[in-house]
């Protein structure tokens, strides 16, 4: 029977470990921090980021938090050699277990407790309103989920505590939980992980009850057949069973190594008598004793299994996914991917972390430190062969992580290429070779155990993660010992990374043997006293080199600051919130103000040879477009920062502003109405080897892009550059920005002219490659070493000009009168998908909507810079690892690259023809209208089944995309989340084709794109609406109104509306 | 010679552990006697370097041990009061890893010096067993053979016969015994007989500090005719000083120290070092 005084002494213990407060204030103030970076508007957003944020602390932070913790409530009496005392006093097993579990199920709940405070707190900061409804809500959720999480593991960990005795044995038990629950969820489309996809639909349905955590049950709607029909009932079976398992757990404890006397012979308690240990001719050097002590321990020996337990199956199963649907023919490089650059640097970090604390801390363990110390074997020699172990552990990860890769590619037949072995190998390599420099330095200088192993776990989440950045801290080197490697792709390869690599490499290198000599001359040999005095740590030769590497750490920071400050890269989100805040408090004003526009643009591009950087020269002819006198014109920075020189014709710079990149110019006789003046632009676009590729600006030898749309000088004020989002507009001061949703939108008296200009571009690049610029190529010279290559387009088109350099040469094709040009790798066949989709929906949309403005429309095979599909005016960019390389897997009912090509060629009307000029607008004419796209084109095409997978996938995405089912919705023309965009729009459309036809569709279509060229006024989402009811007829408005502009739930409105979408 | 100057240290929770130790330690066997907490391991580790002081100096035959610590681990062989072992190492394993550490090559000769230091902590049948698994007393005498690795010139022994049987504590003298020759040997303990059988110096040291020093058989010397005994305590207020009350056989035995008899139930005792250290400590307490 338990009694108070168990508690009571429970409590007494464990309030004075300093980890239970180091941790839980960690674990608090990792969630605070989410929670302050998780932006939610309305009552819906909040409450999904109180759930996703609940969902985040089980599946992120609650395995940490439980392995660091367990051994202070089950193991203390062990690690501290007092179970042989503590077995005499009269406590019986089961209350032992039953006060241990319980006080440390109660302290996970506690700390779940208290980031809920932090949650509600900062998500109610700004929504005070909403407090109660968030407390409520996250009472529920400590009911829910981490109630029964804490339970779940304060009994697999006082299982796994009893059954090997072992603190190491538990963190590898947390650690292990983590990463399986994490794949578990990548494989089951969990919204918490980017990238995981539903790799096998049993294994979801089976989570919805076996979810230790209940987050597929509460982010998965149950299925449509399912017995109740309720996530709250899946949910409470769910833990219902997993509370019996607990039981069952904690019931098969057959014995308590805290209340067992000490075993003799600490050789069975490490699990070391393996024969040949003992014998005489075993080596007994430092080194050799000290890989006998790692590598044969039971730890190291599970852990390597759990390694193979993980990589394995990953490599094998993942290599071939391109994304949902779609399949590659894998090689090494797809393989290597699938853990090289996430799974290796973190996870053999933390091991590299274990083994410095085993290497480290075995004097003390084994009781032979005071022996050892007293030898004449110097610090340095004891310090060498730790970290030659370390290394040595680092080798062994890299070569059995890559052997493990070949037997997965063997498996799955897949090519093999050893290069690509031996290059993703050696850049893996030298990160964790510095984790384990500075995790052994650590561990010889601090005294403390607990120190050094908390230090090094801070440095490996800060390095592994993204909290620096978080935290405001954008700066690469914020990420300790990180190398900033990434996955490399078909297009760019290994070559960013080896550049990446030697600068970071050099100033950690620098830095890590800074710490390495600091922390020979203070060693502790493993004793817990002091082993030198300041002044003779300070007053040393070795201090000299010590300094020295400082020295050229700092030198080499500098220069990677150098050039990462370049780039432009050191803004932080909040500063550029900042600058558009000042943007518009300042020159807001000017919004009113006539000013002249874009009307002409003509350009030189010279990309440099080694392709890192390109010269721009620019001539812009300004026309006032307005009815007034215009003195001063106000030329701006654009969104990517450039180092740029501007002037105007007959205007000097009256007022210059470098925060927010405004130039105020005084025209020497005003510009009236109709009159044009040229501007002057010229920029050195330059990006660094350690610039992110992961935008559109990548300027590469292997591929060059620059978005000179966003480089590019603005005129006036213009609205696109401020702050939209309500809770930063208020955090700058910032007046409520009261915009009319599109529903409620009237006429615009924007003149769309003021969007578009006549473009004339000579792009230069090395002989060999080949120039991209919009419009028709009308002449093509060399000269030199360098190719030239001149594009005009036929008649002024919406400025958003984009300049390639490429290493493909165009393979062309016809589209009815219409030219189609692709630029890849590969050779493209004749039924290849995105030149079927290119074709279809040019011919249709051509034919059907409008004329394309322009003759060619090119496609570019790009490196993975983010979005899979990008379209500029008359060019569009398709990510080669999903557009290109990929086929159609054996169960998809459609093919996801045709209809990307479609979607992105769809945008040539809905973006670039019609869906620009309102401020007010949202994504309905652009991307709501190309799904209807692609609903026609793939029907076309593939028939009505493919059109039904289609409308099924995008039907499933909707579901679970909603993390709170929402009562009421938007309309779809004012929609802004992306799951209405695109998945409720493709349903809305199958509805209303299903019932109306593609003729009307079309026919609102021909109608508004129509208007616009007509009157060149823009159209509205409601002028379509009212062109769809009046070719739709009387009897189609109710259906067209519920549909899109309604606020019924889709589901609501399908069912009304009588539409089964094949079904 | 070893010779310390002025040695303090103080923890950081305030205790005292050393306070201005002075003491010239000769060839042959030194032994170093003082209560627990009397700061004997904290001036042993200092003594061996692997403890700072926080003021004072050690030499020992020329070499500054605090500034090169490792010139004198080259010639130091240490015993520590409380030692464990790598758990998968056999005795000669252990021996021979210890016998890298300090330097001694992987050769022939240095097997057969283990092969010697084993035979002569009586250990040739244990070799082949983890250190791990065996008894104090054979783990003591492990720690002797690890200590005379390398011929030291200095062995320091931190209280090697705590928690030994009578035979065992016998067998470690007579070990410790044939030690002394021509090296310095500092033996810490809180067992007076320790002392006694071992040591022709001592130096009896309490909260830090050296109350006396000298050689072993002077300090008891000293005492002769003036410790007296009884089975009956002297009275309140009597001159003389109780040294110890001890027990033989269930019948309690006052020890005195005194010019003269208390009282008439005394009589003349032979006196020990025991009675020369409790009396070095009772005369040192504070008032």
């Amino acid at each position: 029977m338990l009694t108070r005084a168990d508690w009571r002494g429970e409590w007494l213990i464990v309030r004075r470990h300093p980890l239970i407060w180091i941790v839980a204030s960690l674990a608090i103030a990792i969630v605070a921090l989410a929670a302050g970076n998780d932006a939610a508007g309305n009552k819906r957003e909040l409450l999904e980021s109180l759930l996703r944020l609940n969902l985040f602390i089980p599946a992120f932070v609650l395995p940490f938090v439980a392995g660091a913790l367990a051994p202070v409530f089950y193991l203390r009496e062990v690690d501290h050699g007092v179970s042989e005392l503590f077995a005499a006093y009269p406590q019986t097993p089961r209350v032992w277990l039953a006060t241990r579990s319980g006080s440390f199920a109660a302290m996970l709940v506690l700390i779940c407790a208290f980031q809920q405070v932090a949650i509600v707190g900062i998500l109610a900061s700004d929504r005070p309103e909403y407090l109660a409804m968030l407390t409520k809500q996250a009472l529920k959720l400590v009911a829910l989920v981490h109630l029964p999480a804490s339970l779940i593991w304060a009994s697999v960990l006082a299982w796994v505590s009893c059954a090997k005795g072992r603190s190491g044995m538990v963190y590898l038990a947390a650690t292990f939980g983590w990463l399986a629950y994490t794949a578990l969820a990548t494989l089951t489309g969990t919204p918490l992980i980017a990238g995981s996809y539903v790799a096998w639909e049993p294994l979801r349905s089976a989570l919805l009850l076996a979810d230790p955590y209940a987050i597929t049950a509460l982010v998965n709607p149950p299925p449509p057949d399912a017995l109740p029909h309720s996530r709250e009932i899946f949910v409470i079976v769910g833990r219902i069973g997993w509370l019996g398992l607990c039981f069952l757990l904690l019931h098969g404890i057959a014995a308590i190594p805290a209340l067992a006397p000490a075993r003799k012979g600490s050789a069975k308690r490490a699990g070391l008598s393996l024969p040949g240990l003992t014998n005489r001719s075993g080596r007994t050097g430092n080194l050799a004793l000290l890989l006998r002590w790692t590598m044969l321990d039971k730890f190291f020996l599970l852990a390597l299994t759990g390694w193979a337990l993980l990589v394995f199956p990953e490599v094998y199963s993942g290599m071939k996914y391109a994304e949902e649907f779609s399949i590659l023919i894998p090689d090494s490089r797809d393989a290597l991917n699938r853990v090289m650059w996430d799974l290796v640097p973190a996870m053999g970090a933390l091991l590299l972390l274990h083994v410095a604390d085993r290497t480290g801390r075995i004097g003390r363990v084994t009781g032979m430190a005071e022996l050892t110390a007293a030898t004449p074997h110097t610090s340095w020699r004891f310090f060498w062969d730790q970290l030659v172990c370390l290394w040595l552990v680092a080798l062994t990860v890299i070569a059995y992580t890559l052997l493990l890769v070949f037997g997965a590619q063997l498996a799955a037949d897949s090519s093999v290429q050893p290069r690509e072995y031996l290059e993703q190998g050696g850049q893996a390599l030298p990160g964790l070779l510095l984790s384990a420099a500075a995790f052994a330095a650590l561990h010889a200088a601090l005294r403390s155990r607990m120190a050094a192993n908390l230090m090094g776990f801070g440095l490996l989440v800060l390095g592994h993660s993204n909290l620096a950045p978080a935290m405001g801290l954008v700066h690469p080197l914020w990420k300790p010992l990180a190398l900033h490697l990434t996955s490399p792709d078909h297009v760019l390869g290994l070559a960013g990374n080896w550049a990446m690599l030697l600068p970071y490499a050099l100033f950690w290198s620098a830095i890590c043997m800074f710490a390495v000599i600091l922390a020979v001359r203070v060693h502790h040999r493993g004793l817990p006293y002091g082993q030198v005095s300041l002044r003779n740590a300070l007053f040393h030769p070795a201090t000299i080199l010590a300094s020295a590497a400082l020295a050229g750490g700092a030198w080499q920071g500098l220069a990677i600051h150098r050039a990462v400050e370049s780039d432009f890269a050191l803004v932080s989100a909040e500063q550029k919130a900042q600058r558009r805040a000042d943007y518009e408090r300042r020159f807001g004003e000017w919004r009113e103000r006539p000013q002249p526009h874009i009307a002409a643009v003509r350009t030189s591009v010279d990309f440099s040879s080694d392709g890192r950087s390109a010269g721009l020269q620019m001539e812009l002819k300004l026309v006032n477009g307005t009815n007034a006198r215009i003195e001063h014109v106000l030329v701006g920075r654009n969104l990517i920062d450039v180092s740029s020189k501007v002037t105007l014709e007959s205007g000097t710079a009256e007022l210059q502003d470098l925060t927010t990149g405004q130039t105020l110019f005084r025209l020497a006789s005003p510009m009236h109405p109709g009159e044009i003046r040229t501007l002057h632009y010229s920029a050195r676009v330059a990006r660094s080897a350690l610039a992110d590729t992961r935008s559109m600006l990548i300027l590469r030898r292997q591929f060059g892009s620059i978005p000179a749309f966003q480089i590019t000088p603005v005129i006036g004020f213009e609205r696109e550059l401020t702050l939209r989002d309500p809770a930063l507009r208020r955090q700058f001061g910032l007046p409520v920005l009261a915009l009319n949703p599109p529903s409620r939108l009237g006429r615009a008296g924007v003149d769309l002219a003021r969007h578009e200009a006549q473009l004339e571009t000579i792009v230069s690049v090395q002989r060999g490659r080949y120039g991209l610029a919009p419009g028709e190529l009308v002449r093509r010279w060399e000269a030199g070493d360098r190719s030239y290559f001149h594009f005009r387009t036929d008649r002024a088109i919406r400025n958003l000009p984009m300049f390639f350099a490429l290493a493909w040469a165009p393979q062309r094709w016809s589209a009815g009168a219409l030219q189609v040009e692709i630029h890849a790798p590969e050779s493209i066949a004749q039924d290849d998908p995105n030149l079927l989709g290119m074709r279809d929906t040019l011919t249709w949309l051509d034919r059907e909507v409008a004329p394309f403005p322009g003759r060619t429309l090119r496609l570019i095979a790009a490196p993975e810079f983010g979005p899979s599909g990008f379209a500029v005016p008359q060019a569009m960019l398709i990510s080669h690892r999903r557009g290109f390389r990929p086929k159609s897997s054996l169960n998809a009912g459609f093919d996801q690259t045709y209809r990307r090509a479609v979607h992105e060629t769809a945008h040539q009307w809905f973006g670039h023809l019609i869906g620009y000029g309102i401020p007010e607008e949202r994504a309905f004419l652009i991307e709501s209208l190309a799904k209807y796209a692609e609903l026609v084109m793939i029907e076309r095409r593939y028939g009505a089944k493919a059109v039904q997978a289609l409308v099924a996938w995008e039907a499933d995405r909707l579901a679970h995309a909603r993390l709170v089912p929402a009562e009421a919705v938007t309309p779809l023309i004012d929609a802004q989340d992306t799951e209405d965009m695109y998945s409720r729009a493709t349903l809305t459309f199958a509805c209303l084709r299903e019932r109306l036809g593609d003729r009307p569709i079309d026919s609102a279509l021909f109608e508004i794109a129509a208007y616009a060229r007509q009157t060149g006024r823009p159209a509205r989402s409601l002028d379509f609406v009212l062109a769809l009811k009046r070719a739709g007829g009387k009897e189609s408005e109710p259906l067209v109104d519920m549909l899109l502009t309604g606020n019924l739930s889709i589901e609501v409105a399908l069912a009304r509306s009588g539409c089964n979408l094949g079904q | 010679m070893l010779e310390v100057r002025n040695l303090g240290k103080t923890y950081r929770n305030g205790v005292n552990a050393l306070s201005g130790i002075d003491l010239s330690i000769p060839t042959g066997m030194f032994g170093l006697l003082g209560p627990n907490g009397a700061g004997k391991s904290t001036l042993m580790r200092t003594l061996a370097a692997i403890q700072l002081p926080d003021c004072g100096t050690i030499m020992f035959d020329g070499i500054d041990v605090l500034a090169d610590p490792v010139a004198l681990r080259r010639r130091l062989g240490y015993l520590p009061q409380a030692f464990g072992a790598y758990p998968h190492a056999s005795c000669r394993t252990m021996l021979r890893h210890m016998a890298l550490l300090k330097g001694l090559a992987d050769d022939a000769v240095t097997a057969r010096r283990i092969d010697e230091l084993l035979e002569l902590t009586n250990l040739s049948a244990h070799a082949g067993r983890a250190v791990a698994t065996f008894s104090g007393g054979m783990r003591q005498r492990f720690g002797i053979a690890q200590a005379l690795l390398g011929d030291p010139a200095l062995l320091i022994l931190d209280e090697p016969t705590a928690g030994l049987d009578p035979e065992e504590r016998m067998r470690l003298y007579y070990l410790l015994s044939q030690l002394s020759g021509d090296r310095v040997v500092v033996l810490s303990t809180h067992i007076v007989d320790d002392i006694e059988q071992l040591c022709t110096e001592v130096a009896i040291v309490n909260k830090g500090k050296v109350i006396t020093r000298g050689a072993t058989a002077t300090l008891v010397q000293d005492l002769a005719g003036r410790i007296w005994e009884s089975p009956i305590a002297a009275t309140p207020g009597s001159a003389a000083m109780q040294l110890s009350t001890a027990f033989r056989r269930g019948t309690p035995v006052h020890r005195y120290f005194a010019e003269s008899p208390p009282n008439e139930a005394f009589v003349a005792a032979v006196p020990s070092l025991e009675d020369r250290y409790f009396l070095e400590l009772k005369s040192n307490q504070p008032c």
